[in-house]
């Protein structure tokens, strides 16, 4: 009796999740939030730096100073594939550090946003 | 008199006919900048770290003449498409493909100049493209 209804939630739960797909990538690695706050204005080092979050993905040269780009993208789409439409929506959020070192190479300004945590699994294409 | 059955039947097999191989699809990048997010700066006033406190941090920096050059960048790309050749799968073992698609990639900008001394000394969106209809296949 038990497998008869076990055979039966499972041939509906194909029915019901049949054509959905569901995808999620990123591109680097999550900017840890522990590590950021351990830079001090006036006083860090662009070795401590390193040594807290690695190596920048970017770095920039603007107004006379050295800028150390950190970023980290979050992207999730589910899908919806049916036999006769198809809906398919993709979010994607980034989240952006620049630290900027002046000229005595010590840290000048820290900017940092988070924005994936707000990434969601939207599969509704209409409306906002 | 037909059976209210029947109607509705006709009724979800006409939904089904009407949207046979017709796709949706729909990127959004990071949040959409709106005038009315940017209302508060004011140039000659604004400093960098006042912008970036509403706005975050920018997706980008660059070096101008005048002093740092912030970019922030969104999109909502729209796209759609209708596969006629769909219809054939009921029928035929073989159905041809004769699609009719359109995506519309809205990559947009707001910049934001600054001077020597990270005060804001211009800003301003890239050209706005109207907002398109979501479901627009046709590409003629």
């Amino acid at each position: 009796m038990f497998k008869r209804y076990s055979y039966i939630v499972l041939l509906a739960m194909l029915l019901v999740t049949q054509g959905c797909v569901v995808t999620r990538g990123t591109l680097g690695e999550p900017l840890k939030e522990e590590s950021i706050t351990q830079i001090k204005k006036g006083v860090s080092t662009a070795s401590e730096v390193v040594a807290l979050l690695g190596a920048p993905e970017r770095v920039v040269r603007g107004n006379d100073r050295e800028i150390f780009h950190y970023y980290y993208y979050d992207g999730k789409s589910p899908a919806l594939l049916l036999l006769v439409l198809n809906f398919v929506r993709m979010e994607i959020k980034s989240d952006n550090l620049y630290v900027f070192f002046g000229r005595n190479g010590l840290v000048e300004e820290v900017l940092y946003s988070k924005r994936t945590p707000n990434v969601e699994f939207k599969l509704w294409p209409f409306g906002d | 008199m037909i059976p209210s059955w029947l109607s509705g039947g006709l009724l979800v097999a006409l939904c089904v006919a009407l949207m046979t191989g017709c796709s949706v699809r729909r990127v959004v990048v990071n949040d959409v900048v709106a005038p009315s997010n940017v209302a508060f700066i004011q140039s000659g006033t604004t400093t960098l770290p006042q912008v970036v406190a509403q706005l975050g941090a920018p997706d980008e920096i660059l070096d101008s003449e005048f002093g740092l050059a912030t970019i922030y960048q969104w999109s909502d790309t729209k796209a759609s498409g209708v596969d006629f050749g769909f219809i054939f799968r009921f029928f035929s073992p073989y159905s041809p493909s004769m699609t009719l698609a359109k995506t519309g990639i809205d990559m947009e900008q707001f910049h934001v100049h600054y001077d020597s001394q990270g005060v804001v000394r211009m800003f301003g969106f890239t050209r706005h493209e109207p907002i398109r209809p979501l479901l627009w296949f046709w590409p003629f």
